[in-house]
């Protein structure tokens, strides 16, 4: 079981990933719905790992990634967005993302990014 | 705005449609020269890069409660609240989303989508002026038509 923060800018999705990951065995530790609660959160929370999109307003995700591998470099992250282009991806990665989950998602493809990155 | 720019809208709207088991079909593409109807519930998700403009998603009040309750896992919904035009505009973003990952792989397409902003009333016209509008009919079994209007144009980088 992990610790999880989920950022995303609409509620829908945050309620969405919520149920996926709690029904996983994880526990949604804290949310935040832009880059730079993102990061106060961490800050607080320092949870096992972060699920981050990518469009949201004030800073989005890629620069809300930056900002915490900075701070913390071991922060595990996986990226939950539907803008997946191969661009998107690549930034994210060198930014420290560990994994990229396209919207909208199985349930199944999310734990098993959550467990591969745990692992 | 170009045939081969809409095709990767019309297969999107299917595709993530059909993931929620919408059973969507998907109407061909039409040219606007009018204001076009917003219906009750308006979706509009800005684009920027090799095209840019706007997408807009438009259904009746009905539609997008049934809509969200399919997308919270068959959840009854009251009223359209909150959490429900979150999951809607939630829906506008995905197919916009998967959209710009199609123009991408397969035109070398580079997009970016602001966050999706709602409107909600009736009686609501909406004119992109100076912009070729395309609307695309969207049918999903057992509800009101829909109807996604395209107005996109080249943006700057595009050769």
């Amino acid at each position: 079981m992990a610790k999880i923060l989920v950022v995303d800018d609409a509620a829908f999705m945050r309620m969405t990933l919520k149920d996926m990951l709690s029904k996983g065995g994880h526990e949604v530790v804290g949310e935040a719905e832009n880059g730079v609660e993102a990061v106060e959160q961490y800050r607080k929370l320092n949870p096992d790992l972060v699920t981050m999109d990518i469009t949201m307003p004030i800073m989005e995700g890629i620069e809300a990634v930056r900002q915490i591998k900075q701070e913390f470099p071991n922060a595990k992250i996986i990226m939950c967005s539907a803008m997946g282009q191969q661009g998107m991806v690549v930034q994210a990665i060198q930014a420290g993302a560990r994994d990229f989950v396209v919207k909208p998602f199985q349930p199944e493809r999310v734990l098993e990014a959550v467990k591969r990155v745990l692992g | 705005m170009e045939e081969w720019h809409l095709k990767p809208f019309q297969e999107s709207a299917n595709n993530v449609f059909g993931m929620f088991q919408l059973s969507p079909q998907i109407g061909s593409p039409s040219k606007r020269e009018t204001a076009f109807t917003g219906n009750e519930i308006l979706t509009v998700i800005g684009v920027t890069g090799d095209l840019r403009g706007q997408v807009y998603l438009g259904m009746s009040t009905a539609a997008a409660m049934n809509i969200a309750s399919v997308m919270m896992g068959g959840a009854a919904i009251a009223e359209f609240d909150a959490m429900a035009q979150s999951a809607v505009s939630e829906l506008g973003n995905m197919i916009c989303g998967n959209a710009a990952i199609a123009l991408y792989s397969k035109e070398g397409l580079s997009l970016d989508i602001t966050p999706p902003t709602l409107v909600a009333g009736s009686g609501m016209e909406v004119s992109a002026v100076k912009m070729n509008v395309v609307s695309i009919p969207i049918h999903l079994e057992g509800m009101d038509g829909m109807e996604m209007n395209l107005a996109l144009e080249a943006g700057r980088n595009e050769g």
